[in-house]
């Protein structure tokens, strides 16, 4: 089997089949982590989907100072914050294969996964994904700041604001 | 409680199928068609990098004949000047 540096490296190069290996090893974390970001299971394949052609085509930029799955995971978080972005400007998300996305296809319902769903849909976006990636992936202040692109006063800047919108919103649903 | 153990706590609750999707055929398609769509577009830029030089040598035989220009009026006041003088 062949080392994840050689696939990188053989990707980069233009090998096919060396990057479908890379996406293979990687797609099940990259789902799981895109499902903070949407409960339809179409919208997180677009996603992982759109994630990997992304990383595809910055394969150059990647150093590999860090490891790759932290590299894909920023570039996941930041396809997961436009999907946010796009879902509250009201454009209609459209799939790869041309199949438009309706709230239909949502995970089986479970009452408190809904919950949250409902709770962090009420958030702007850039709450939402410090609200995510801070207390619910349980990332550092730092970590966040890598992640999102923001400076470390941001992120602290904006937790703290998603903090009392999340507050009002735990009052007004008690 | 407060709000982040009240949305950590809806978290915790909420149930996580594992994941079965494969999307390696999909990527490596979408990869192809853009990469496709990319070279299709080179010719564009070919024709704009002729553009450029054809462009660039029109300024430069404009700037030749400037300088070789010779005005037929700059004698126009001589004889006003001798009869100043």
């Amino acid at each position: 089997m062949a080392d994840e540096a050689d696939d990188i490296r053989d990707g980069r190069d233009g090998d096919g089949e060396a990057y479908r290996r890379l996406v293979c090893r990687h797609q099940h974390e990259i789902a799981r982590r895109l499902r903070r970001f949407s409960r339809d299971r179409l919208a997180i394949e677009e996603m992982v989907q759109e994630t990997f052609v992304e990383a595809y085509f910055s394969l150059d930029g990647y150093r590999g100072d860090a490891p790759f799955e932290h590299w894909l995971h920023r570039i996941a978080v930041r396809v997961g914050y436009r999907h946010w972005k796009s879902k509250k400007s009201g454009r209609q998300t459209v799939s790869i294969d041309g199949k438009s996305l309706a709230s239909s296809r949502h995970e089986p319902r479970d009452d408190d996964a809904e919950k949250l769903h409902r709770v962090l849909e009420q958030l702007p976006p850039r709450d939402r994904l410090v609200v995510t990636l801070l207390y619910l992936e349980e990332h550092t202040v730092e970590e966040t700041a890598k992640l999102t692109g923001w400076s470390k006063t941001m992120v602290k800047v904006q937790a703290f604001r998603a903090r009392a919108k999340l507050k009002k919103l735990m009052q007004e649903r008690r | 409680m407060n709000e982040v153990a009240w949305i950590k706590s809806l978290d915790r609750a909420s149930v996580e199928p594992a994941s079965q999707l494969d999307v390696a055929d999909s990527v490596m398609r979408q990869v192809r068609q853009s990469a496709t769509e990319q070279t299709g577009r080179d010719p564009f830029g070919i024709a704009a990098l002729i553009a450029t030089l054809a462009g660039g040598g029109a300024v430069a035989c404009a700037f030749i004949g400037w300088s070789a220009f010779q005005d037929s009026l700059v004698n126009l006041f001589d004889s006003v000047k001798l009869v100043l003088q």
